[in-house]
C-alpha cells in the first residue's frame, strides 16, 4: 500500500476512536478516506509485516522513509498518524473478545510538547534512529516482545537538553543495557534517585556538562568521570 | 543570590556575543554568523563550537579557534533535520584543548537571534501555531522558555486571539497567571552565574509587579504556592484586565455582534 498522510479530519477522527477504546476493526477510512487522508510524495510503498519490539518497528520504517529528510516530515505532520493507523494492530493488537487496550493518544497522535513527544511509538523512534544510529536500540527494546514506550525511554527523554547528546545516550547503554539479552538491566530505571540509577546518571551528566564538553568525548572518557555509584553497572 | 561553584572560572559569555541570523535559501535554513566578540583572557587554541538544538535535535557547528575564528561557510551553515516552526535555540561555547582536555572555557547559553521573517524582536511569549492539539484551542508550554501555542487548525487563530476583543480577554488573563505561577512555583527566578534559570522571568515579574500595583513578587526564599504565589498572581492578573478593559470590551464586542445581527434580520 502506498504511505498516506493523515489530514486534521483524520487525526480527530482517530482521536475520537481512540477515546473510544478504538474497539474492532481499524475504520478503514482513516486508512484510505478521501476527507480523512491525503497522498503523500514522495511516493513510497509499505505493507503490513510482524514486529517484535518498537526498534525493529522503527528500522522498517526509517528504511521506507529513507528518501525522506526529517525537515520534510516534522513531528506536527500528518504522515505519523497515518503511520501508527496502518501498523494499529502491531501497536495496539486486539484482544479475543475484539476490544482493545489503548494507551494515551500521544503514542500514536504526535504531541510536539517537550514532555511528550517523545513518546509517539513510530516517529520518535524513526527520528530517534536518524540521530543516533545503533545507540537507539536499547531505547526500544522490551523483554516482552511487544511494542512499548519503556521506563528506559521515558527517562533519557526527561532529560531534554542531554538528549541532544549521543555520548550520554551511549553512556547509559553502556551501563545499563544488556547486550546479551537485549534488554535493559533489572533495577536500572526505578522512579526514585536511587544511587547509579538512570535519573541519577541524568543528575550527574547535568553537573559534568557544566565543566566539560560533553558533546566532543567519548562514552569511555565520561565513563570515567562517573563517581563510584556507577561502577558496578558497568558491563 | 549566586549559589553555584564555579572551580574552573569559566566566563559567562552575554547573549550578543554572536549576530545569528536565519535565512531561506531554497528548501535549506542557513546560520550566518558574524561579529564574535570574545572577552580577553581565553586560551588562543580553544576551539569555538555554536551549537543549534531544539528538543532531541542538535547540529554543531567549528568556528574554529580563538586565535583564528572563522564564520561558517554557505556549504557547512545548513541547519539541517530542523524542521520549519520548531523553536531553534543557539549557544556557543569556547573548550579549552590544550589543559584539561574538553574543559569549557567559556559559554553562552543562549544566543539572541534574528530569521528573515521577524524584525529582531524578542517577545515576552512568542506565539506559534501547532498542529495536533486536537480540540484544544490554545496552551502555553515551557520548552527553554515560554510559548503560546495556537491550534493551527483553525483558520487565522493567530490574528483572533491578538486582535479579536471578544477572545483576546478570555485567553491573554488566564496565559499571564500560567506563567507568573509557574515563574515562582518553580523557582525560575533564581539566578546563578549563568544568570536566571529563565532569563525573563525578571521581565515578566516586572510587568506582574506593575499590574499589582506595585506590589513586590513574593521572595524566593520560602515562598508559600497556596497563599503568596497565589496571591500575588491573582492581583496582577485582576490588574493587567483592568488597564485592558477586558470585560467592556468584551460587552462591546457582543453588543456590537447582537445588533449587527439584529440589523441584517431587519432586512
Amino acid at each position: 500500500m502506498k504511505i498516506r498522510s493523515m489530514t486534521p479530519d483524520g487525526v480527530d477522527a482517530f482521536r475520537t476512536w481512540l477515546n473510544g477504546r478504538a474497539s474492532g476493526d481499524i475504520p478503514a477510512e482513516l486508512l484510505t478516506g478521501s476527507k480523512e487522508t491525503k497522498s503523500f510524495q514522495p511516493a513510497l510503498e509499505i505493507e503490513q509485516r510482524k514486529f517484535t519490539c518498537r526498534y525493529e518497528l522503527g528500522q522498517y520504517v526509517n528504511e521506507i522513509l529513507g528518501p525522506v529528510s526529517l525537515s520534510e516530515v516534522p513531528r506536527n505532520h500528518g504522515i505519523w498518524s497515518w503511520l501508527s493507523i496502518f501498523f494499529f494492530d502491531s501497536l495496539c493488537p486486539q484482544n479475543p473478545d475484539g476490544t482493545r487496550d489503548p494507551r494515551e493518544s500521544v503514542r500514536y497522535i504526535w504531541d510536539v510538547s517537550f514532555s511528550k513527544y517523545y513518546r509517539h511509538l513510530i516517529g520518535h523512534t524513526v527520528y530517534s534512529i536518524r540521530l543516533y544510529g545503533e545507540e537507539a536500540k536499547p531505547l526500544f527494546v522490551a523483554p516482552s516482545k511487544r511494542i512499548v514506550h519503556t521506563d528506559y525511554c521515558e527517562q533519557i527523554f526527561g532529560y531534554q537538553d542531554l538528549c541532544q547528546t549521543v555520548s550520554f545516550i551511549a553512556t547509559a547503554n553502556r551501563l545499563y543495557f544488556d547486550r546479551k539479552k537485549n534488554q535493559i538491566k533489572a533495577g536500572a530505571t526505578p522512579n526514585t534517585r536511587k544511587p547509579g540509577t538512570v535519573r541519577r546518571l541524568g543528575d550527574v551528566f547535568n553537573q559534568i556538562a557544566l565543566t566539560f564538553d560533553v558533546q566532543g568525548m567519548s562514552p569511555e572518557q565520561i565513563l570515567q568521570k562517573l563517581p563510584q555509584e556507577f561502577r558496578h553497572w558497568i558491563n | 543570590m549566586i549559589r553555584t561553584l564555579n572551580y574552573t572560572k569559566r566566563l559567562t559569555l552575554p547573549s550578543d556575543c554572536l549576530r545569528i541570523r536565519l535565512e531561506k535559501a531554497g528548501e535549506n535554513t542557513l546560520v550566518s554568523a558574524s561579529e564574535l566578540r570574545l572577552p580577553a583572557g581565553l586560551p588562543p587554541d580553544g576551539k569555538i563550537f555554536l551549537e543549534a538544538y531544539f528538543q532531541s535535535l542538535f547540529q554543531r557547528f567549528d568556528l574554529g579557534t580563538v586565535s583564528n575564528p572563522r564564520m561558517p561557510e554557505e556549504e557547512t551553515a545548513i541547519l539541517r533535520e530542523f524542521y520549519d516552526g520548531c523553536d531553534v535555540q543557539f549557544r556557543l561555547k569556547v573548550v579549552d584543548v590544550v589543559g584539561e582536555e574538553g574543559r569549557i572555557a567559556a559559554v553562552c547559553v543562549r544566543i539572541n537571534y534574528r530569521s528573515g521573517d521577524d524584525a529582531g524582536r524578542s517577545p515576552l511569549i512568542p506565539v506559534k501555531t501547532v498542529g495536533n492539539l486536537g480540540q484544544e484551542i490554545w496552551r502555553v508550554v515551557y520548552e527553554n522558555g515560554f510559548i503560546l501555542e495556537l491550534n493551527q487548525e483553525i483558520t487565522n487563530i493567530k490574528e483572533i486571539v491578538t486582535r479579536d476583543r471578544s477572545v483576546r480577554g478570555v485567553i491573554l488573563p488566564e496565559v499571564l497567571r500560567a506563567v507568573l505561577t509557574r515563574i515562582l512555583a518553580e523557582n525560575l527566578d533564581e539566578e546563578s552565574e549563568n544568570g536566571y534559570a529563565y532569563e525573563k522571568a525578571p521581565n515578566w515579574l516586572q510587568l506582574g509587579k506593575a499590574f499589582s500595583g506595585g506590589i513586590e513578587p513574593p521572595p524566593l526564599e520560602g515562598r508559600d504556592a497556596d497563599t503568596d504565589i497565589h496571591t500575588w498572581v491573582n492581583d496582577a492578573v485582576r490588574g493587567f484586565c483592568q488597564k485592558h478593559l477586558f470585560r467592556s470590551e468584551w460587552e462591546a464586542e457582543r453588543e456590537s455582534l447582537r445588533t449587527g445581527a439584529s440589523e441584517r434580520g431587519a432586512i
